[in-house]
């Protein structure tokens, strides 16, 4: 009986051209919850970031896609507790969360805009207490709407008055070949800005550069790949790093001749054909957003580091 | 003829306060084990509230380990049944807090999937609590072979602090080693005078009013003054209350406290009131157009009434 096996390899995920602004990716700001005087209970903690993270979302920006340069932090202070004997127990809380603004680029991480909002909890323990105050915080609190509002406006000011000299320092990081620093540097600016709409071009030169190296390098893994093991098995793990690969006008060609020659030797191999699904794409009608776009899903779905900010000078 | 007459006058009267003692709205009671007796048997949570610490009693823990407590506990309750003041059970109420947040958390609306909105006071008030609670205290003295127990039952008022009353003393020293055999013994020596302070208690009650408690609070956006506020507040409660029976213990420009109200258990339809049906005319009348002022109700059980000014 004649084995039988089955290789999809999706070699182009098709990603359709999104609409900035419903995704968010217009402004990006990051979260960061550091460690505390207070001592916040682990859970907590971790309901405190991603309530935040709904927060921004919620209110057309971007959450930590490529460490965004601004960030907002937390800093809770704790106003007033009461340990009541009731049966059973209860914990109260009143809590002041201060949200901060902070830019990660200068040297000791700057502040500038900070927003109070006054939480209160109650639980049998302490940790329940604390989930219960940060529960309360909602994404359509008046407050804060109009605070990222706020916010948004201060860092689409920002990159319209440093826009020579953060295009300057992407570029510098460029030729010293550190084009994913490169990149994050560019992607922070906001597509509503005027610098990117004065420098669209570049910034598309910028980007087709970045999502080309990526693609060589990519097309090299797989290559490695196949040529150690030119088996079923190998054909499967370098398909997997070929379904990667975002196409571009460059590399599409040889990723069709790598393609044909995995191909060919699968057939030899198993007399099976090697399934596959070419999609072609529009090179012509990629656009610099759609190639911003790549890049931040590219980013969102690289293994999530716990990013730390430099808040040292005024947290 | 006369003597007749006045025979069937008194029957109707104490047919009528039969009935009203009968449709009042009644004091719960619930007996608690003192916070003494639980942090000398180590069922305690410590906290650091703010670089102080604070012992709280674990009711939970003290009920799931100490068979003592149980046997004592159902002891009195089985004592003040028999004298007609039935109790609540605080382990029983305990589980049903516990099942009634359990059921809570599992709600969920068909429509909108929405959860059961529940706000921090929610928490607070969801508590086991009763309008007079038994604290209990005892210890089991050893002389020899003889052992006695010590112990002390108090009769405490949830709203207005006050110890209604009170049963203490040791009982005879005794070979006989159960607990609860020793605890009967000792208590009942002096059961019935609590049970009559008890009862006295309630018959002052429906005699001359409940005696509940009013703070006023405002709301921090609230400009108003409520030292002025005060004195339309004391006309009103000294219209309202029983015998115009109440005092004022505090006031300031945004605190006001007014105890030992008295207010009827009826109102003007014999309806058996609580304090927040007593003081929501109050409530109104100051949101109304004399005053128009805003204001929230809330209530701690029969006895006590917050009212917020500048706001719901």
């Amino acid at each position: 009986m004649k084995r039988l096996f089955l290789l999809i390899a999706l070699l182009f995920i098709v990603l359709g051209k999104a609409q900035y602004n419903q995704d968010n990716n217009d402004v990006l700001l990051g979260v960061y919850v550091p460690e505390q005087a207070e001592n916040i209970p682990n859970n907590a903690r971790s309901l405190l970031r991603t309530r935040l993270m709904q927060l921004i979302t919620a209110n057309g920006i971007s959450g930590n896609v490529l460490r965004p340069r601004f960030f907002v932090v937390p800093r809770i202070a704790v106003l007033g507790k009461e340990i009541l004997g009731t049966a059973p127990s209860r914990v109260v809380l009143d809590l002041e969360m201060a949200l901060i603004i902070g830019d990660n680029e200068t040297e000791k991480g700057n502040l500038f805009h900070t927003e109070f909002v006054n939480l209160k909890g109650v639980g049998q323990n302490e940790q329940k207490a604390y989930i219960a105050a940060i529960k309360r915080i909602a994404p359509k609190n008046p407050k804060l709407i109009a605070f990222l509002e706020h916010t948004k406006k201060e860092i689409i000011n920002y990159y319209e008055e440093h826009c020579e000299e953060v295009k300057k320092k992407a570029y510098a990081l460029k030729a010293q070949d550190q084009t994913e620093e490169a990149v994050k540097i560019i992607a922070n600016i906001p597509l509503s800005s005027n610098c990117y709409a004065e420098n669209e071009d570049d910034i598309g030169t910028f980007f087709q550069n970045a999502l080309d190296q990526k693609c060589r390098q990519q097309l090299n893994t797989a290559r490695s790949i196949w040529y150690a093991d030119q088996s079923l098995e190998g054909a499967k793990e370098a398909g997997k790093v070929l379904s990667k690969i975002e196409p571009r006008a460059w590399c599409k060609d040889e990723l069709k001749l790598l393609y044909k020659e995995i191909a060919t030797r699968v057939r030899e191999l198993g007399d099976n054909e090697w399934l596959l699904t070419l999609k072609e794409v529009d090179v012509a009608g990629q656009s610099t957003k759609y190639a911003r776009e790549i890049l931040l899903e590219y980013a969102k779905n690289q293994p999530q580091h716990i990013i730390k900010y430099n808040v040292g000078g005024w947290y | 003829m006369r003597n007749s007459t006045f025979k069937y006058i008194l029957l109707v009267l104490l047919a009528g306060f039969a009935a009203y003692g009968q449709n009042a709205k009644k004091p719960s009671l619930m007996v608690m084990p003192s916070d003494a007796w639980c942090i000398q048997n180590g069922y305690v949570q410590t906290y650091d509230n703010q670089g102080i610490e604070t012992k709280i009693p674990d009711y939970k823990k003290a009920f799931q380990e100490n068979t003592d407590l149980l046997l004592v506990i159902s002891k009195i309750n089985g004592l003040m049944a028999e004298r007609e003041f039935p109790l609540k059970n605080l382990e029983t109420v305990l589980k049903g807090l516990e099942n009634s947040n359990a059921l809570n958390l599992v709600r969920t609306s068909k429509d909108t999937g929405a959860s059961i909105s529940e706000s921090p006071l929610d928490q607070i008030v969801k508590t086991a609590d009763a309008d007079i609670i038994i604290q209990l205290t005892w210890a089991v003295n050893k002389v020899g072979p003889n052992t006695s127990i010590t112990y002390n039952l108090q009769g405490l008022d949830s709203y207005t602090y006050k110890q209604i009353a009170t049963a203490t003393g040791t009982g005879a020293p005794s070979f006989s080693v159960e607990l609860p055999v020793l605890l009967e013994e000792a208590v009942l020596e002096n059961m019935e005078d609590f049970t009559h302070t008890l009862r006295e208690h309630f018959e002052d009650m429906f005699t001359n009013g409940r005696e509940v408690t009013l703070q006023v609070l405002a709301w921090d956006d609230w400009d108003g003054d409520l030292d002025d506020l005060s004195f339309e507040i004391e006309d009103w409660l000294d219209e309202k209350t029983v015998e115009g029976r109440f005092s004022t213990t505090d006031v300031t420009s945004t605190y006001a406290l007014f105890e030992q109200v008295r207010m009827p258990l009826f109102d003007e339809r014999n309806r058996a009131m609580a304090a927040r049906n007593f003081f929501r005319d109050l409530s109104q009348k100051l949101s109304g157009s004399a005053y128009n002022i805003p204001n929230k109700l809330a209530t701690e059980g029969l006895g006590k009434v917050t009212l917020i000014l500048g706001g719901k």
